[in-house]
């Protein structure tokens, strides 16, 4: 019995065994890390197209920072909220995950943002790509640290 | 009784090794700032003797740089290696860690970026914010994977 149990964790333990189960645990890992963002995504750009702004906002962690083209900047709760509530007429919202990587408790995304507003009875698009940090929550949630977006063409 | 207690010596060294793997998910800090730093002092020596391959090594060959205002972004290593290269008249330049976080394996660091280039007559300071994606290579040597920035003021044209 005793040399059945070491023999099996031997195997496990033996280099290739390790290998390979980490190779495949961390490709699980990451797939899991994608689904949980773009699910995080798919929640505000719903937020978004029903207008709840300060929904979108809340998706933000009460610390997190924005920066944006030109020396824009946005930091913490309350300006969060008001950068986000300020936006007029919000349309539909897409993000896309281009690349997610990182670990169980910390993540980053570069994405592309397509954010379409009515603006004169018309609509306008944005578009621009980003990178956001993400941070788990001790309850489970991500929530964003991080968000950086270099702007599109003039 | 001898080959049972060596099967379990071994056991108990097969479980810490197993243990190791998982543990090394995690790093303290100070210590994961310790080595973004050290990386980036790296490349701000390279850059200052004007060795700009060097800087472009810092990054991996599938990286990807994505520039203000939409510009193409530059991806792969001859990209990288060709936007370094054009690079003339290095003079100085400092990156300050404004915040940072991550893994032993993959990790982040938003940094102030103050980069001189020009003549002794007439430099050229550009200050700009960057986000920086590392991951550790298979030799333990960290490498940028992305590379996002973002100006530090109102450019002209966004002004005017």
């Amino acid at each position: 019995m005793h040399r059945l149990l070491l023999a099996a964790l031997l195997f496990l333990c033996t280099p290739p065994a390790l290998t390979a189960q980490a190779g495949s645990q961390a490709g699980a890992q990451a797939t899991s890390l994608r689904a949980e963002i773009e699910a995080v995504n798919r929640g505000m750009e719903a937020a978004f197209a029903k207008g709840d702004l300060l929904g979108v906002a809340r998706f933000y962690a009460d610390d997190a920072v924005l920066m944006g083209p030109d020396g824009e900047r946005v930091r913490g709760r309350a300006e969060i909220d008001r950068y986000w509530t300020g936006i007029r007429n919000p349309r539909r919202w897409t993000l896309e995950a281009l690349d997610v990587g990182g670990s169980a408790t910390e993540a980053y995304q570069l994405g592309r943002s397509s954010l379409v507003q009515l603006s004169d009875g018309k609509e306008r698009t944005s578009v621009t790509d980003f990178i956001v940090i993400w941070k788990r929550r001790p309850g489970g949630e991500w929530r964003i640290a991080v968000d950086m977006w270099p702007g599109s063409a003039p | 009784m001898r080959p049972a207690r060596w099967g379990l010596a071994l056991a108990v060294a097969g479980l810490a090794a197993c243990g190791d793997a998982s543990a090394q998910q995690g790093m303290p800090r100070a210590e994961l700032r310790r080595e973004l730093e050290a990386a980036t002092a790296a490349m701000e020596r390279d850059f200052a003797r004007g060795d700009m391959l060097a800087v472009a090594r810092a990054y991996a060959d599938d990286a990807q740089m994505i520039p203000p205002s939409g510009h193409e972004p530059i991806r792969g290593r001859a990209a990288l290696d060709r936007f370094w290269r054009k690079l003339e008249h290095p003079r100085s330049w400092r990156m300050e860690t404004l915040d940072w976080g991550g893994a032993r394996d993959e990790a982040w660091q938003l940094v102030r970026s103050t980069m001189v280039e020009g003549t002794e007559a007439s430099p050229r300071p550009a200050v700009v914010r960057c986000l920086l994606v590392w991951r550790r290579e298979s030799g333990g040597a960290w490498r940028i994977h992305l590379d996002m920035w973002t100006n530090e003021e109102r450019s002209w044209h966004a002004s005017h």
